[in-house]
């Protein structure tokens, strides 16, 4: 029987420093989560797409973005999102689940499919598109062994869950390099204000089909246009868990320590 | 931004403040005369506008209200200013007024039809192009002071 994948869509419309910003409009035709989800749709992998919100009152209207976009949503834990996705892997009998967050509108769809078939090829656990910025990368994982990392983990602070899975001495990880290039410093996320410009000129200088959008035309733009707001400081924080914060240099080098222990895929020719 | 149909709003209920009320005021009431602000509790309050040919140039913003603009008759076409940065202020902020003026500059503009909205937040910039007879309401809901 052919493994099921699911795309679990981290969604809350709560934000200290952006208020409802997943419902903003990132161009005319669409909201930063509907864009995402209609990204997602057009990757052939992905069995089903599902919201996995809260059940407090203030993310009721994502059960109006589901069915604007015909997508599932299921509403659990307000802090616990290691709850919602294996809640979501349960009911939906998924083999193979995808994390994605809502602030991540650009998120690079375009290599979804070839993580997943490197989950399947190498067996691995947990996959993602590694010197890509920040906010690109999917993460492809095994529900079994999301499963197995919930029960060491406190639930506390599952919205680090990639500190957690991405753990090569306890899970078979395995990483994709799209390109020569090192953009990880480079941010798509949206965060604040100012990350939400950004993107929005990213959108607007891009003159096709706007869910077209791949991450080389996102480089591209942010290069010609010198996008402000669009590269990380090496002396930016990072937020770790437990209200920890470490230099984003130090970051990249734990980071490195990952890479080098996973199993290697390069999508280019030297 | 935000953007929606009628049949959405009530359900911006946890997410948006007053839209309860919003939803109220435009399916039960008769409609305000035109161009007189009315309040309709201590942190909402209305005005409805009757424009054409009409085009505003430069970027209004607020920091202590979101705009809700409801469209009832026509086309109202919103621009809404890609992001501020490093644009120049026409009006340095009034915050008795809520208001503050910034140059042109790109935009991106959204047609609203009636029965449509935009919901404005507070720092987004924003300005009105009426190129047909338009009628609106325009919602003040204050989120800050």
């Amino acid at each position: 029987m052919a493994e099921k994948v699911i795309a679990c869509v981290i969604a809350r419309t709560v934000s200290k420093r952006l208020p409802l910003k997943i419902l903003r409009a990132i161009n005319p035709e669409h909201s930063m989560i509907g864009f995402l989800i209609e990204r997602l749709k057009r990757v052939s992998s992905i069995d089903d797409i599902v919201i996995c919100t809260s059940v407090e009152s203030v993310d009721d209207i994502l059960e109006d973005v589901a069915e604007r976009h015909a997508v599932k949503i299921y509403r659990g834990s307000p802090d616990n999102v290691l709850e919602r996705m294996l809640q979501v892997g349960k009911r939906e009998n998924a083999n193979i689940l995808l994390r994605i967050t809502g602030d991540n509108p650009f998120t690079s769809t375009e290599f979804i499919d070839e993580q997943i078939r490197f989950l399947r090829s190498e067996n691995l656990d947990y996959v993602r598109v590694i010197d890509v910025p920040v906010g690109a990368t999917a993460e492809v994982m095994k529900y079994n062994a999301l499963e197995e990392c919930s029960r060491s983990m406190d639930p506390s602070v599952s919205e680090y869950l990639m500190l957690f899975m991405f753990e090569p001495r306890k899970f078979k990880c395995g990483v994709i390099k799209p390109f020569p290039r090192d953009a990880s410093n480079v941010s798509i996320t949206v965060d604040t204000p100012n990350d939400l410009q950004r993107n929005k000129q990213i959108l607007s200088a891009y003159v096709e089909d706007s869910l077209s959008l791949k991450l080389i035309d996102i480089l591209r733009i942010i290069d010609e246009q010198d996008v402000p707001f669009s590269y990380i400081k090496p002396s930016g924080q990072i937020k770790l868990p437990y209200g920890k914060t470490v230099d984003f240099e130090e970051f990249l080098a734990d980071m490195k320590r990952r890479i080098t222990n996973s199993t290697y895929l390069q999508l280019y020719e030297n | 931004m935000i953007i929606g149909t009628h049949r959405d709003i009530a359900r911006y209920a946890g997410s948006i403040p007053s839209t309860n009320e919003i939803e109220a005021f435009i399916t039960g009431s008769e409609m305000p005369p035109f161009d007189k602000w009315v309040q309709i509790n201590g942190r909402l309050k209305v005005i409805r506008l009757n424009t054409f040919n009409e085009a505003h140039t430069n970027f209004e913003y607020h920091k202590k209200n979101i705009d809700f603009h409801y469209v009832l008759k026509g086309h109202d076409n919103m621009l809404v200013a890609v992001g501020d940065a490093g644009l120049d202020a026409v009006k340095s902020y009034d915050s008795n007024d809520d208001y503050g003026l910034f140059e042109p500059r790109e935009d991106v503009t959204i047609k609203l039809s009636a029965g449509q909205w935009i919901c404005l937040l507070p720092g987004e910039l924003h300005r009105n192009f009426f190129a047909e007879p338009t009628e609106k309401l325009v919602f003040k809901i204050l989120v800050d002071g």
